[in-house]
């Protein structure tokens, strides 16, 4: 008896020889690449926010009046210019090391599916039996692509946010008192106007990013749970098929 | 060479793989909804950047300045922890198919296991078949 729900997760396959497909074998190479990454990511974005911290430190340990003078320093300035880019795009750089944590997650998953698919033609075979195995269910056609989109998109995340930021560069390379004094229609009061548009909506672009390698994740697990209801189906079919039954 | 997909031989499946589903589409969607207050609230922030910082302050009480200044300062206070609160939902799908797989483990397959391999060894071995 076939339940229709378990109709759409795909049919059998005979297979002949106890290999993994194309894509569970990168994955099996892939996914220490991609967390080694994601975390040497997330270090740097650690290293980054100790140094955005000092220059804030630096920064607002002087008076309002120094920060806020036309004729303020130059080191100043610059202190003021980095904080404020590096506050656009740290954060969605520090996401694409979580997106890229989360993608090696979904490579091991893909390698632990590779591993089932070879282990039940062996055990199969070793038994004397055609060695059949799931076709690929809908959910493992679409966790990869799943886990490419999200990485794309916190990569796309983290392009505008470098233009964004490189623009809150130029803003804040002027003094607080020329900012402040930005006549409507200017250029400087535009910029000012872009980074602050841009801010609202980029802040949760990348969690659509990480929301869509979840989903994948999600779908990678549920195939490895088809994968083992299957396996089991499959063995007392052979216990049945050999007692004669 | 396909074959149907028989389920006959072991248990339904879990509960968990019909709400993992629900968990992570309203996860999603919460995500999503965030992403468009952003975009909304960025047409606020252009409407307030267009003002000079001197009108920006003077802005009288009552006026749509004043209250889009006001949703600019409050709204994003919000909406990162809204946007948190969908990735749990969406981290608690994942735990919960997690558990199916758990369960699909140690009732679909393992119990599999149990019964058939001591059979099988029996039959591969040519020994007559004992009692289950």
């Amino acid at each position: 008896m076939t339940t229709n729900s378990e109709m759409l997760f795909g049919s059998r396959t005979v297979l002949a020889r106890p290999e993994a497909t194309m894509m569970q074998n990168v994955a099996r190479y892939m996914w220490v690449p991609m967390l080694l990454m994601g975390l040497m990511i997330i270090g740097a974005s650690l290293v980054l926010s100790l140094v955005n911290a000092s220059a804030a430190s630096d920064y607002f340990g002087l008076p309002q009046t120094i920060r806020g003078a036309a004729d303020a320093p130059g080191s100043v300035i610059d202190d003021r210019q980095f904080i404020e880019s590096t506050n656009v795009w740290l954060p969605g750089f520090q996401l694409l090391g979580i997106g890229l944590i989360l993608a090696a997650i979904t490579f091991s998953l893909a390698s632990i599916l590779g591993v089932f698919r070879a282990g039940g033609v062996r055990i199969q075979q070793a038994f004397g039996h055609e060695a059949q195995a799931l076709t690929p269910p809908i959910t493992a056609r679409l966790f990869p692509m799943l886990m490419m989109m999200g990485l794309m998109i916190l990569i796309v995340n983290l392009i505008i946010s470098v233009v964004i930021g490189s623009l809150a560069w130029d803003v804040y390379g002027h003094s607080v008192a020329e900012i402040n004094a930005a006549p409507e229609g200017s250029d400087l009061l535009g910029d000012l106007g872009t980074v602050n548009t841009f801010k609202t909506w980029l802040a949760p672009l990348p969690f659509i990013g990480i929301a869509t390698i979840l989903v994948g994740i999600s779908f990678a697990v549920h195939t490895i749970l088809q994968v083992i209801r299957f396996q089991g189906q499959r063995i007392r079919e052979l216990a049945l098929a050999g007692a004669g039954k | 060479m396909s074959n149907p997909h028989r389920v006959d031989l072991i248990p339904t499946p879990p509960i968990q793989t019909r709400v993992y589903p629900v968990l992570i589409a309203v996860g999603f969607l919460i995500v999503l909804a965030a992403l468009i207050i952003g975009a909304v609230l960025a047409t606020t922030a252009s409407d307030v950047f267009d003002s000079s910082k001197a009108v920006r302050d003077a802005a009288a009480p009552g006026s749509s300045l004043l209250a889009d200044q006001s949703d600019l300062a409050a709204i994003p206070l919000w909406v990162q922890p809204f946007t948190f609160f969908g990735i749990s939902i969406l981290v608690a799908g994942v735990f919960t198919v997690f558990w199916g797989l758990l369960r699909s483990l140690r009732e679909a397959r393992g119990a599999a296991m149990l019964e058939a391999i001591p059979l099988l060894l029996q039959q591969s071995a040519g020994e007559p078949k004992g009692g289950e």
